[in-house]
């Protein structure tokens, strides 16, 4: 029983790690078929995986609901708007636009409740980045003021604006337009620095995957037992 | 769909909107609200978009055609949920083993050529620009391979800046130097991009609340600004009296 | 004067936000129309692709984004399966991120129901499916076995369209227009470098400087957020949404500018008058 718990998920991980490595490099029809299958295998497992999620983030608020710890009246709410995302969704069999092209009632939630509700959380951070820029952003050394100076650049010439002004103003001693210069930064020194942290992230998640599959790397097995 | 679920869609959407800007004044029971609902709404959502969408066609419906094929991989996911019941907790191990391996292998090759061997072409090819077999120096061929020069010798400083099994002195020291200017050349091309990214979704969000400004919404966005600025002012006046009568 | 600088330095973060709102509000009530646009490389590199196909070809659409990123992909998907629909290019469209589903399918129904194009004949809706490794690895295989259904319910394999069509490695072209990850590297890595595809991709502004790297080799084109979307749709000639949004983003980008000269100089002026 011991093995089954602690050295068979191992024997798991690596026997399907090393096939599903080994198979890239094998263009056959009985090598494809394989990741085929393990692919679809895959997706149906992924799926439960979500209610991982889903059944963490309910204790959490089951358990504040229980308790009546301070502020346990919104997570209400977040039932509310569970029951909100299921019940319309079911009453549309998951449906947002009929075939005839009408918006269901999941639809509606959709885009009235959801999409406002998503869209705003993350707009909030343009007024953060910008109160954090007036704070924060000063010159204290030379390569802070290489990283202010490309950023103004870049803020500049990415607008329309940017662009008549640049025009109208000293852009005729130019032999490149401003749009060409800036495209020249992205695709040639910062595309460089982007393609080292790239490359450097590569050979990192290389050496996790390894790990792994070897099971050196193991967390994902959770608690001793 | 009907007018009324129009009129009723923009005053919810408008009203949503304006809770969670309402956290730019501070942080109050109205934002509260929106984001708890945001979270619920989200997963009622996607439990729907799943089920129907997912484990109907992919389990479901061939479990009740009589096809035995998914039910291994279901009982590897139902195996998930066992995290939850620590008697048999153990078992989750399993299908997170499947899920780390197949994520693992398919990522090794994969990664080793997409993000190293692809990129370290992309770098120096073509090194020198050719014209039927011959160097090309035309203006914009010259123009070119000074641009692939460049890349080549940032990207080798950068790499030198991040390779820490050498100790940086001397000309490795030199080029790590040079290296971290051009990371901050990425990262200020990085922040202006951001300022870009984030005013547009601001536009978005201010564009639909100008727009359930008209008569045509019943003034949603004009009536529950106001509303919202009454309850600010009545929530911070009863904040700040709360002290004294404690 | 340095009582007025510290005040300047120290004002309260609301006045910033009012003035971020004023700002972006401003073009949206009294539109400017600035000119300066200029089309970029980049973003031809994805609209010469799509030009290129003959008609009746397939493309593959991969709307990767979601309500939280609306502003700056919705537009440029628009534009580009607007523009597919006008070369008479046969759809097959999918998501991978799953609170994104309603959004492309409302993009596909608006430019279908405006070229007058059918479901099912003209393009198809795939849908969402969990896991985006092995979404992306098996439409490359087959697509039937990791969408049976499409999102509307149907059989995949009974759609009139898709008689011939059995795996991405079929498309004349690609696109992924995503908002981060699971996006464009995915594609990339898992899809196009493997089965050697050509494709392209419209992502946000966030995401745009780490996205360079595969450009021009792994992708041939890049539509970088509203900016790359009002170029599309120049392009196409449908100037839409992110063209008359880059008024508003042109006013916020010259406050940014503004603050930040401020935050530099407000030090440096009390210094000089101590």
């Amino acid at each position: 029983m011991l093995f089954i718990k602690r050295q068979f998920p191992l024997v798991v991980c690596f026997v399907v790690g090393v096939a599903v490595a080994v198979q890239y490099y094998i263009p056959h029809r009985i090598s494809q078929d394989f990741i085929e299958g393990l692919s679809h295998w895959e997706i149906i497992i992924a799926a439960f995986a979500f209610f991982l999620g889903l059944v963490s983030v309910t204790q959490v608020h089951v358990a504040k609901l229980r308790r009546r710890s301070p502020g346990w009246g919104f997570s209400l709410f977040f039932f509310g708007g569970i029951l909100i995302g299921v019940i319309t969704g079911f009453l549309s069999r998951g449906k947002q636009i009929t075939e005839a092209g009408a918006i269901t009632s999941f639809g509606w939630m959709y885009n009235n409740m959801l999409n406002p509700l998503q869209g705003t959380m993350f707009c909030l951070l343009g007024f953060y980045i910008v109160s954090a820029a007036y704070r924060a952003f000063k010159v204290r050394s030379l390569q802070a003021g290489v990283l202010l100076a490309v950023a103004v650049i870049f803020i500049f010439s990415r607008v329309p604006l940017g662009q008549y002004l640049w025009e109208a103003t000293i852009g005729g001693f130019f032999p490149w337009q401003l749009h060409q210069m800036v495209e020249w930064v992205m695709n040639t020194p910062a595309k460089a620095a982007g393609r080292g942290i790239l490359i450097g992230v590569s050979l990192g998640a290389v050496a996790t995957s390894v790990k792994i599959i070897a099971g050196i790397e193991r967390q994902y097995m959770g608690g001793k037992d | 769909m009907s007018e009324f679920t129009i009129i009723l869609g923009a005053w919810v959407s408008a009203g949503l909107t304006l809770c969670i800007f309402s956290f730019l004044y501070e942080d109050n029971p109205l934002f509260k609200v929106a984001e708890h609902l945001y979270i619920g709404v989200t997963i009622g959502y996607s439990v729907t978009n799943l089920i129907f969408n997912s484990m109907g066609p992919n389990i479901y419906n061939p479990l009740k055609e009589g096809n035995l094929m998914p039910l291994l991989p279901t009982l590897l996911g139902l195996g998930f949920l066992t995290r939850f019941i620590p008697k048999i907790s153990w078992m989750s191990r399993i299908s997170f083993a499947f899920v780390m391996g197949y994520t693992s292998g398919l990522s090794i090759p994969t990664t080793i050529t997409s993000q190293f061997l692809k990129q370290l072409e992309g770098t120096v090819y073509p090194l020198l620009t050719r014209k039927e077999g011959l160097l090309d120096f035309s203006r914009a061929a010259i123009g070119h391979d000074i641009s692939v020069f460049i890349l080549v010798a940032a990207l080798l400083t950068v790499l030198i800046y991040f390779f820490f099994s050498v100790e940086h002195r001397g000309p490795i020291k030199a080029a790590s130097k040079v290296g971290i200017y051009f990371i901050m050349i990425y990262l200020g091309a990085a922040f202006g991009t951001t300022v870009m990214g984030r005013f547009s979704l601001l536009y978005g969000r201010l564009f639909d609340l100008y727009t359930y400004r008209a008569e045509r919404y019943y003034y949603a966005t004009p009536v529950l600004l106001v509303a919202l600025i009454f309850f600010l002012v009545v929530y911070t006046l009863k904040q700040k009296n709360k002290p004294a009568e404690s | 004067m340095n009582d007025f600088l510290d005040k300047l330095a120290n004002v309260d973060r609301r006045y910033l936000f009012l003035l971020v709102i004023a700002a972006i509000l401003f073009p949206i009530v009294r539109p400017l129309a600035l000119p300066g646009l200029k089309v970029t490389d980049s973003v031809k590199g994805v609209y010469d692709q799509i030009e290129a196909l003959p008609a009746g070809s397939y493309i593959g659409i991969s709307f990767d984004f979601d309500p939280a990123s609306k502003p700056e992909i919705y537009p440029m998907a628009l534009a580009v399966t607007r523009h597919a629909f006008r070369k008479n290019l046969k759809i097959v469209s999918m998501n991978l991120w799953i609170t994104g589903t309603g959004l492309a399918d409302e993009i596909l129904t608006l430019a279908a129901n405006e070229a007058g194009k059918k479901y099912g004949e003209d393009y198809v809706f795939l849908g969402w499916q969990p896991s985006p490794i092995a979404v992306i690895t098996g439409v490359f295989m087959d697509i039937y076995k990791v969408f049976p259904k499409d999102q509307k319910g149907n059989d995949a394999r009974s759609l009139p369209m898709l008689k011939d069509f059995r795996n991405f490695t079929q498309l004349g072209y690609f696109v992924t227009l995503g908002a981060g990850s699971p996006g464009l590297p995915h594609w990339v890595q898992f899809g196009a470098d493997k089965y050697k595809i050509k494709m392209g991709g419209g992502c946000t502004a966030v995401s745009e400087p780490g996205y360079r790297p595969y450009y021009p080799v792994q992708i041939t084109g890049l539509i970088p957020a509203m900016k790359g979307a009002a170029e599309y749709e120049s392009l196409i000639g449908m100037p839409d949404k992110a063209y008359a949004g880059l008024d508003a983003i042109s006013l916020g980008h010259f406050l940014i500018l503004i603050l930040l000269a401020l935050c530099n100089l407000i030090p440096f002026v009390k210094r000089f008058t101590k």
